[in-house]
């Protein structure tokens, strides 16, 4: 039986408060709020990205293709190419727009992100040596990117001596050091390709949704889907990490415990987000950010910024398409050509405060 | 609950000990205070009890169970810490932090019950923010502010309450009103209390048990009383003073001694 009890006084005033059986749930109604317009938003970027493009497609065909009626030509366009693509966006998007928030709170700086401290740029690395070293192709590789971010989180863990540092600067410095030598390794390994091969591998550096298919889609999706359980279990100690430590150890944070298992789930979510897409800049610093501000400061938005990942990433995508038509943009470059002024903004309102 | 502190000694850096065999108790009911000038180890020895700085050898115990065999959630239920100058992140009401006092008692499928709203609400009655329970934080003077965090540590109801310097940013008239408020918890019986001041005229006019601490050694025990002299100030601080008795409760009251002008 749901009981939905609104008479409580003022100190849940923001809240609906659930009995479910022993269960007792606090649903912040802002929250339900904001995820069903985010939901509202993210159908809405999902269809539109299905039906630009090349070709033209009404929105009812586009439906029907999805439902499986229509012409053949539909049929594959929608569902073999364009869905595809769709659910690589979404995939990226949701991953890095969590392993965004938990490093954000980990580190208490809105600047520590997987692409700054070189999770990514690992996750690249690991990727384009195993792929010059026994020329396969890119698709099979997406297991290799998580293996690739968490050997780059082992190294950020050892010299950071296991601490964050002060608003995590000491993560920050190191994480910063180390992403510009992983890339100069990346472009010193493509420098040494043939023009064709390093022309592919480059553009896949920057992150792009082209090579979007069903057979990186769906072990991503899994692994994303079995990691989710655990990074929402992390959700009460994150709440609890905004603070110093003299505050959230006597609170009842385990101090290593939380920060091994968040730094974990980071590896994996942005770790499978560049085994699918390659490194796509600016949604794991945007994403959490724009999370926040929708939820108000006294949540840390974990499922609402993975949701806005995946706005963020598919609206990219489909300006990238958009923009220079017929030819497209990769993701990526959209996304760093947005995320530019974005990250002068939070650095200057950080300044600020 | 019984606190025991026995033989503790604490270091930051190899070689060089803060704390050197410091043995101490506090009991239910009592309020505790450590005095002694800046670097005795008097904070040390509340991060030690409050599990932030794990000691180099000694026994820290409570109910005797070592606080540090204990679970950071079970221990989170036997004892809380003010520490000195908390921040709240950006942007929180009152409310919110209040909230956080209830954290230990709280999971993930039990996220509010009958006995945390009291607890909260209970809280911000004692502390007499009831009626700035949706301000933001960052909107409330600093002696607001602190009885806020102090809201957030009595939501927390643990036995043992650890407050580091929490008169420390307030004037004179929030000073007595947080003291008094401790006083009188603490006379209801069930929770101990260790607080760390500055103040040596407060603590000697509130502490049931004066601990004087320095260079990492507990220098007296006893009620304020019975141990402070003019002796035991001049080896605490070096300074010369008289020992005045107030004449509401004939707790004495300490005044430095002027050089006379001549």
């Amino acid at each position: 039986m749901t009981q939905l009890n609104t008479t409580q006084p003022s100190v849940y005033k923001h809240d609906w408060l659930m009995r479910l059986g022993p269960l007792r749930l606090r649903v912040p109604r802002r929250v339900v709020m904001v995820n069903l317009l985010l939901f509202i938003g993210l159908a809405g970027i999902m269809l539109a990205s299905l039906i630009m493009g090349d070709f033209d497609i009404s929105i009812m065909q586009t439906v029907r293709a999805l439902l499986g009626h229509g012409e053949r030509s539909h049929l594959i366009l929608i569902n073999d190419i364009r869905l595809p693509r769709v659910i690589t966006g979404m995939v990226t998007g949701f991953g890095l727009g969590l392993a965004g928030t938990m490093l954000q709170t980990l580190a208490r700086n809105r600047l520590a992100t997987p692409e700054v401290l070189g999770i990514n740029e690992g996750g690249t690395l690991a990727i384009i040596v195993i792929i010059t070293v026994s020329t396969s192709s890119l698709f099979g590789l997406w297991w290799v990117a998580p293996i690739g971010a968490a050997i780059t989180a082992a190294v950020l863990i050892l010299f950071g001596g296991g601490r964050v540092g002060s608003q995590g600067y000491r993560l920050l410095i190191i994480g910063l050091g180390l992403t510009a030598l992983l890339r100069s390794i990346n472009e010193l390994i493509i420098s040494r390709q043939n023009l064709m091969h390093a022309s592919a591998l480059y553009t896949w550096t920057l992150g792009s949704l082209a090579t979007g298919n069903e057979k990186v889609n769906i072990p991503v999706s899994i692994g994303l889907l079995m990691t989710l359980p655990v990074c929402l279990l992390c959700t009460r100690w994150l709440t609890l990490m905004r603070f110093d430590e003299e505050i959230a150890i006597p609170l009842g944070l385990p101090r290593r415990g939380a920060r091994l298992l968040v730094i974990g789930c980071v590896v994996v979510m942005a770790g499978l987000s560049v085994g699918a897409a390659g490194p796509i800049a600016f949604v794991a610093l945007a994403a959490p950010i724009l999370a926040s501000r929708l939820l108000g400061p006294s949540h840390v938005p974990m499922l609402t910024s993975a949701w806005t990942g995946c706005v963020l990433v598919l609206t990219a995508d489909t300006l990238g398409r958009l923009i220079a038509h017929p030819q497209e943009l990769p993701v990526g470059v959209v996304c760093s050509v947005l995320g530019g002024p974005f990250l002068l903004w939070v650095v200057l309102r950080q300044q600020a405060n | 609950m019984q606190l025991n502190v026995t033989d503790l000694y604490a270091s930051y850096t190899a070689n060089n000990p803060i704390l050197k065999g410091v043995s101490m108790s506090a009991k239910p009911g009592h309020v505790t205070i450590i005095v002694g000038p800046n670097g005795c180890g008097k904070s040390t020895l509340l991060r030690s009890i409050a599990r932030l700085h794990r000691p180099d050898s000694g026994r820290i115990t409570l109910d005797d169970q070592d606080i540090w065999q204990l679970k950071p959630r079970q221990a989170a239920h036997r004892l809380s810490l003010l520490p000195q100058s908390p921040v709240a992140p950006e942007g929180m009401t009152v409310i919110n932090l209040v909230q956080f006092g209830r954290h230990p008692h709280q999971g993930l499928f039990q996220q509010w019950s009958d006995q945390d709203q009291l607890a909260v609400a209970e809280a911000l009655q004692l502390t007499h923010l009831s009626d700035l329970a949706h301000r933001r934080l960052d909107q409330l003077s600093g002696g607001q502010r602190q009885r806020c965090w102090l809201a957030m540590t009595l939501a927390q109801q643990t036995p043992l309450m650890l407050l580091d310097e929490p008169t420390s940013m307030l004037d004179l008239g929030h000073q007595v009103e947080v003291l008094n408020l401790v006083r009188k918890i603490a006379s209801a019986g069930d929770r101990a209390f260790v607080i760390v001041l500055h103040d040596l005229i407060a603590a000697a006019q509130y502490a049931d048990q004066l601990i004087t601490m320095r260079d990492g050694k507990i220098i007296q025990t006893g009620h304020p009383r019975d141990i402070i002299t003019p002796e035991l100030i001049k080896e605490l601080y070096d300074v010369d003073v008289r020992i005045l008795t107030s004449p509401d409760n004939l707790t004495p009251i300490i005044v430095a001694r002027q050089e006379a002008l001549v």
